[in-house]
C-alpha cells in the first residue's frame, strides 16, 4: 500500500478533492470488506491487498463504493480513507484526548489474543464428555436457574489446572469482574448429537449458533469471533438454511476424502431436529459437539486437543 | 429499525469467507485488534454512565447496535465489519462526545474518520425515533410526559419498585403459544422481522433481578433494548426463549421440516394466542 502523501502534495490533493475526485487523492486503498469478502482472497487467513499499481487510488470497490451508482454526490460527500487509516486516526484522537491509553488498548488486545480463546471451551467440552454429572449441569439447568451453566463453568475453570500453564484456567482477575469472562454471564449450553438429558433424551439434534444482526458470541469460552461468524454471508443463511451452511463447512473440511464426507452425511441424515439459535438478547449459546465413538478411549487431555472452535458453534461436526 | 442488517434469508451474498480462520490468529491485521479493543473498552465504560455518579445518560451495546442500523444502507453493504464498530463510536462522540470525552464531531470530520453527511443521517434518524412510540411503554408524546422520556408502570423499576418486582410477574409461562407482534419504527429493536407475525412456543423464562456487582444469581439482568438504546432510561421487561417451527417462519418451500428456530423475545413483543 502507498504511504500517506507528504504535505508537499497538499495543493494537488485539495484540488482533486474539490473536484470530487477524492478517491485519487486518498492514495492508499482500502482492504476488501471482510463482510462480503471473496473466499479465495482469504485462503491462508490473510486479507489480500490489490496488486501494486492496479488502480488502487481510483478503485471504487477498494474504496467501498458501488459501480452501480452515479459518479458524484450532490452533497459533495466523497469516499473516506481506508478503514485502517480511519481506525488509526480514531485511536490517535482518543489517546490524544486522554480517553484511552496506548497501554490499555494493547492490554486489551493481549487479553483477547492470549488469555481467552477456544482452549477454554474445549476444556469444558472434554470434561463434560468424561463426566455425565458435569454435562447434566451444563445442558439441563433447572427452570428457575436458567444460567446454572455459567456457575458450573466458573467452578470448573477456577478449580482445574490448565496443563499448558500449570495454573487454573481462570482466576478472578481474568474475568474482568464477570462470572467467567466477556459475554459469559448468561450461557445456555446445547448438546449436538444424541441428547443425554431432558425431555428430548435420546433424540438426535444438531444445534447451530449465530448472531444474525451483529456478532454476539460466547467470547468467554471461545475468544474473539472469527471472520466467518461476523460475515453477512453466514448471518443471512444460517437461520433459514443451517444444513446448507454446515454442508459448506464440511465440504471444505472433508475435501477429497470420501470416508469423512460419508461420516458426516450419516450424521446429517439421522438428525431428527435442526435448531438454530439467534443470539439477540444477552444470552449466549455454546455447543457441546457430538463425541465421535472412535474417541471413547482417549484421555481428557487428548480429547481437548481435538475439539475445534467451529464445532463448538455447530458450524461443523467433529470427524474421527 | 429495519434495514440491511436484517438480512436473514437474503440470497446472492456468496460463500462464507474464511471458514478455517486460524485460532492462533484472531485478527488478520493489528488495526482490527485495536478496533476491537477500543470498542470493548469504550462501551463497557460508557454503558455504565459517563458522568460521575450519574447512571444516565449512558451509551452501551444497545445504543451501539442502533448506531449501526442508522448507517446508510449503501455504507452498511459496502462496509467491512469493523467499520460498523467505528460508526458506533462516531455516533457516541456525535451525541455525547463533548460532554463525555472532550471530543466533538469536528474532530472526527477533520481527521476524516467519518463524513459530516454520515453524522447528519444518523442524527435525523435518531430525532425521528425520539418522537415515536415504542412497544410496551408510554411514548414520549404521551400526555403529561417529560419530553423525550418514556413511562411504564410495568417496566420502569422506579415505578414497579425494583427489577426483581418486574421479574416476579411475567405475563407468559413456559408452554404458552405466543404470537410475535408486528412493529415498525426508527428505534432499535431486537424483535427481528423474520419472526414478526409468527406463532411460537415459550421454552424458558430467563428471570429478572437487580444486578449485584460480583454476585451471580443465575437470573437475567439486562435492560429492555428498545428503551436502553436511547441512552436515557433503563427499563426491564421479562424476556423469554421462544421456539418456532422453521416452516412457520420461512414456509415449506426449500425449508427443512426438521428446522426449529430459537430466538429470545421480550414481553412487549408478544401476545398470548
Amino acid at each position: 500500500m502507498k504511504e500517506p502523501e507528504s504535505n508537499a502534495n497538499q495543493p494537488r490533493r485539495s484540488f482533486l478533492r474539490n473536484t470530487g475526485l477524492a478517491a485519487l487523492a486518498a492514495g492508499a486503498s482500502a482492504l476488501p470488506a471482510a463482510g462480503q469478502a471473496r473466499p479465495a482472497a482469504d485462503a491462508g487467513g490473510a486479507a489480500v491487498a490489490p496488486p501494486e499499481g492496479a488502480g488502487m487510488g481510483n478503485d471504487l470497490e477498494a474504496q467501498g463504493g458501488s459501480p452501480v451508482v452515479e459518479s458524484g454526490y450532490a452533497s459533495g460527500e466523497s469516499p473516506l480513507p481506508s478503514l485502517k487509516q480511519r481506525v488509526l486516526a480514531l485511536k490517535g484522537l482518543l489517546i490524544q484526548k486522554g480517553v484511552l491509553t496506548e497501554d490499555k488498548i494493547n492490554g486489551f488486545v493481549a487479553y483477547y489474543e492470549k488469555l481467552i480463546g477456544p482452549h477454554l471451551g474445549a476444556a469444558a467440552v472434554a470434561h463434560a464428555w468424561v463426566n455425565p454429572s458435569f454435562l447434566e449441569k451444563l445442558v439441563s439447568p433447572p427452570p428457575d436457574q436458567p444460567f446454572q451453566a455459567t456457575a458450573a463453568l466458573r467452578e470448573f475453570f477456577f478449580n482445574t489446572t490448565n496443563p499448558e500453564t500449570g495454573r487454573p484456567y481462570l482466576v478472578p482477575g481474568l474475568t474482568l469482574g464477570t462470572a467467567i469472562g466477556p459475554e459469559g454471564e448468561y450461557l445456555r449450553i446445547l448438546e449436538n448429537g444424541k441428547q443425554s438429558f431432558g425431555p428430548d433424551k435420546g433424540s438426535r439434534v444438531h444445534n447451530i449458533v449465530a448472531c444474525t444482526v451483529c456478532s454476539c458470541y460466547p467470547q468467554a469460552l471461545l475468544g474473539v469471533q472469527p471472520t466467518w461468524y461476523k460475515s453477512q454471508q453466514y448471518r443471512s443463511r444460517v437461520v433459514n438454511d443451517p444444513l446448507g451452511v454446515v454442508d459448506e463447512f464440511m465440504a471444505d473440511l472433508t475435501a477429497g476424502q470420501g470416508a469423512k464426507w460419508a461420516y458426516y452425511k450419516e450424521y446429517r441424515d439421522r438428525l431428527e431436529e435442526i435448531r438454530t439459535w439467534d443470539s439477540n438478547s444477552e444470552v449466549r449459546f455454546f455447543v457441546i459437539p457430538e463425541q465421535p465413538r472412535q474417541w471413547s478411549g482417549l484421555s481428557e487431555q487428548e480429547l481437548r486437543k481435538r475439539i475445534t472452535r467451529n464445532a463448538m458453534l455447530g458450524a461443523e461436526i467433529l470427524l474421527p | 429499525m429495519d434495514g440491511p442488517h436484517f438480512s436473514v434469508g437474503w440470497g446472492g451474498l456468496g460463500p462464507i469467507p474464511d471458514k478455517q480462520q486460524s485460532v492462533s490468529q484472531p485478527w488478520h491485521h493489528q488495526w482490527q485488534a485495536m478496533m476491537q479493543s477500543i470498542y470493548a473498552q469504550l462501551f463497557t465504560k460508557a454503558g455504565a454512565g459517563f458522568r460521575p455518579n450519574e447512571p444516565a445518560p449512558f451509551f452501551g451495546l444497545d445504543a451501539a447496535r442502533w448506531s449501526r442500523e442508522t448507517m446508510a444502507p449503501r455504507d452498511y453493504m459496502n462496509g467491512d465489519y469493523y467499520s460498523y464498530w467505528l460508526t458506533a463510536i462516531c455516533t457516541f462522540i456525535q451525541e455525547y462526545g463533548p460532554a463525555a470525552l472532550g471530543i466533538s464531531e469536528e474532530d472526527l470530520v477533520r481527521r476524516r474518520i467519518c463524513t459530516p453527511q454520515q453524522l447528519q443521517r444518523t442524527a435525523a434518524i435518531r430525532r425521528k425515533a425520539f418522537r415515536q412510540a415504542v412497544p410496551g411503554v408510554n411514548g414520549p408524546s404521551h400526555p403529561g410526559q417529560l419530553a423525550g422520556l418514556f413511562s411504564s408502570a410495568d417496566y420502569d423499576p422506579k415505578q414497579a419498585g425494583s427489577v426483581e418486582a418486574i421479574g416476579r410477574r411475567p405475563r407468559f409461562q413456559v408452554g404458552n403459544r405466543v404470537r410475535v407482534l408486528h412493529l415498525q419504527g426508527n428505534w432499535h429493536t431486537r424483535c427481528y422481522p423474520y419472526v414478526r407475525g409468527c406463532v411460537g412456543t415459550v421454552m424458558v423464562f430467563y428471570g429478572l433481578s437487580d444486578e449485584q456487582p460480583g454476585q451471580f444469581d443465575g437470573k437475567y439482568h439486562g435492560p429492555y433494548p428498545e428503551v436502553a438504546s436511547q441512552s436515557r432510561q433503563k427499563f426491564y421487561a421479562p424476556v423469554y426463549g421462544v421456539r418456532f417451527q422453521g416452516t412457520d417462519v420461512f414456509g415449506d418451500v426449500n425449508v427443512d421440516p426438521r428446522l426449529r428456530v430459537h430466538l429470545d423475545l421480550w414481553e412487549p413483543h408478544l401476545e398470548l394466542v
